[in-house]
């Protein structure tokens, strides 16, 4: 049907030149678009890395001006910053953790026993439930708070420990496993949780590395249930970055609202050098990982939603 | 002995259930139950546990849902949800299209590599590290602002104008998300038959219509998928991204329902804060089920989509 279309007109000589033009154009698009997306990064190293009086002097681009390491060495002196690093490693390493556990045994009776578990049904509509609907902000901060989780490090770690898209990941994962393993496995007389550690789990592992670093990016970022159920003192350090943003926020655009005392401490903890400093550092781990990310995101997108 | 052991397996599997299920009950189902609250005077009672809470506050029927209708501001806020989530879908599948075909055609591997690198980076950044850098780019004193200058222009306030915070909404989307979007139709792009290029090559087809009569037809059932499925999301017009760049200034063009929800609900001290705030959520929540329930439907009846 194409061929019918292209015949109508043909295009018999393929001129060279007009290729090349073509090519360069669509190279220097996307190198433009590559830089606008990496600039505003070098920017804030640049700045991060400069002294307060050429930021405050407006002459720094994507280079240091009189390059100094100070606000990185104020930031190692600040326990508050530095707590709240810890908070992020911590919820990151053990929230991860839950996240799989959970998942992984959640997986293994809807994807390996469709036909034999009993009440399927009522786990298949709970997800669907889950996955659709949701009762929304403010009750979910009120049962969070009346269950006593507020400014509890487990507020960060369970909630959404079980993603119902995780799930359909693992389960449409494991369904693609070889049942005669399995059967194989069960008429040795293996049970269901050794099939699932020692015959699954290890041939799941793409997967599985795919969806933990999914979780790990996806707890390092999050701020806002921190921001909603943790005191200061106890904010991971995204939540942190939200604060001292808000700030810079407030000054820049309800002054006027503010008192004299209250303008000076802002001015004093949004200082542009040091938010800069912030922001990289939040940065970094994401950049360690993202090598990995890049290969096993792209096939946890083609596992996930291209199907043939 | 058969019947033991088939108990015995049915256990073990609602064993490996069991976690998963408790926490979606507890911080998912209980919430829902928790809607309650939009249609009843909710106030949080010392020493009453949750439902008992709950239950215990008197019936209004609607009486919430019609006072937040009649609020003067409620209509421009839904505009501003549906608005902005649209332009949003349509921006980021279009250009998402133009950018994975651009990318297609680049015969230099590595380039082809690094260029998806770069543009893939910000997707991993939290909103909070984005939209910081956003507003020190877009500050009065900004580098934007100074190049404005630098060519004779008059600085913009692009925050704190209503005018401009829709369209910093969307660039800072692209920003983060045009590149996933873009490796997500490559990943299809290269599920493309080579044989069907080849054919169009002989009939003499150059790029541009190998482009319109070859790749296109190929990737679009992938992308009506991809649309149809985002309509449910069309109440969702990004909470973190609006929430952690938005101020007082712009709310007239920026606040979303979302975050007009969590203000009236979690904010704001008045009475009935927690009714009201429900109300507006459960207006949100039950547009999105619907739609997201008729989107997958369709999807799965007419595209062959398999959710679980």
């Amino acid at each position: 049907m194409t061929a019918g279309i292209l015949k109508k007109n043909p295009n018999k000589i393929r001129s060279s030149t007009s290729r090349k033009i073509f090519l360069v154009v669509t190279i220097t698009v996307l190198c433009l678009w590559s830089l606008v997306c990496i600039l505003p990064f070098v920017y804030i190293l640049a700045v991060s890395l400069s002294s307060q009086s050429a930021v405050s002097a407006g002459i720094v681009s994507f280079w240091p001006v009189d390059f100094t390491l100070n606000s990185y060495i104020y930031l190692l002196r600040q326990n508050e910053f530095f707590v709240a690093f810890g908070i992020s490693v911590a919820r990151v390493f053990v929230g991860t953790g839950i996240n799989l556990l959970v998942t992984v045994l959640a997986a293994y009776p809807l994807a390996f026993a469709r036909r034999t578990l009993k009440g399927r049904k009522f786990y298949v509509f709970l997800i669907l439930l889950c996955m659709f609907f949701s009762g929304g902000t403010v009750p979910t901060y009120i049962m969070i708070s009346r269950i006593g989780l507020i400014d509890n490090f487990l507020v960060l770690v369970l909630p959404g420990a079980l993603s119902p898209w995780n799930l359909i990941l693992f389960v449409n994962f494991f369904r693609n496993v070889p049942t005669e393993m399995l059967e194989a496995a069960n008429i040795e007389g293996a049970g269901d949780y050794r099939i699932l550690w020692q015959i699954v789990v290890p041939v799941s592992l793409p997967i599985l590395a795919t969806i933990t670093l999914l979780c790990m990016v996806g707890h390092w970022n999050n701020w806002f249930d921190g921001y909603l159920y943790m005191d200061p003192e106890h904010w991971p350090l995204q939540t942190y970055i939200y604060d001292v943003m808000e700030s810079f926020k407030k000054l820049q655009y309800d002054i006027q609202h503010l008192d004299p005392d209250t303008i000076e401490q802002l001015q004093k903890s949004s200082d542009m050098t040091l938010r800069s400093a912030q922001i990289f550092i939040a940065m970094v781990p994401i950049l360690c990982v993202y090598p990995f990310m890049q290969r096993y995101f792209v096939q946890g997108i083609l596992l996930g939603s291209v199907k043939e | 002995m058969q019947l033991r052991s088939k108990t015995k397996k049915q256990l073990v599997l609602h064993s490996m259930m069991l976690p998963g299920t408790i926490l979606l009950i507890v911080f998912n189902v209980f919430p829902m139950i928790g809607i309650w609250m939009a249609f009843s005077k909710y106030q949080p009672k010392y020493g009453m546990g949750y439902f008992e809470a709950l239950f215990s506050a008197d019936y209004v029927g609607f009486a919430f849902f019609r006072q937040i209708f009649s609020r003067p501001d409620f209509r421009q806020v839904l505009f501003n949800t549906i608005y902005i989530s649209v332009v949003k879908l349509v921006l980021l599948i279009g250009l998402g299209i133009l950018l994975s075909l651009l990318l297609n055609e680049i015969p230099f591997l590595r380039l082809k590599k690094g260029i998806q690198v770069i543009v893939f980076i910000p997707y991993f950044l939290s909103w909070v590290i984005l939209s910081s850098i956003m507003i020190d780019l877009l500050s009065l004193d900004g580098p934007i602002n100074r190049m404005i200058e630098a060519f004779g222009g008059e600085p913009i306030s692009f925050l704190g104008s209503n005018t401009w915070f829709p369209v910093v909404l969307f660039v800072s989307e692209l920003w983060k998300s045009l590149g996933y979007q873009a490796i997500y139709f490559l990943a299809a792009i290269t599920a493309v038959s080579p044989g069907l290029y080849e054919a169009a090559e002989i009939d003499g087809a150059n790029r541009v219509q190998q482009c319109f009569h070859v790749t296109l037809p190929c990737i679009r059932p992938i992308i009506i998928l991809m649309m149809v499925l985002n309509i449910g999301n069309i109440m969702n017009a990004g909470f973190e991204q609006v929430l952690a760049l938005y101020n007082s200034l712009v709310y007239e063009s920026g606040d979303i329902i979302d975050t007009m929800s969590y203000r009236i609900g979690l904010l704001n001290a008045s009475t009935f804060q927690y009714s009201l705030g429900t109300a507006v959520g459960l207006f949100k929540s039950v547009i999105c089920c619907v739609l997201f329930g008729a989107s997958y439907l369709f999807a799965a009846k007419k595209l062959d989509y398999e959710v679980l």
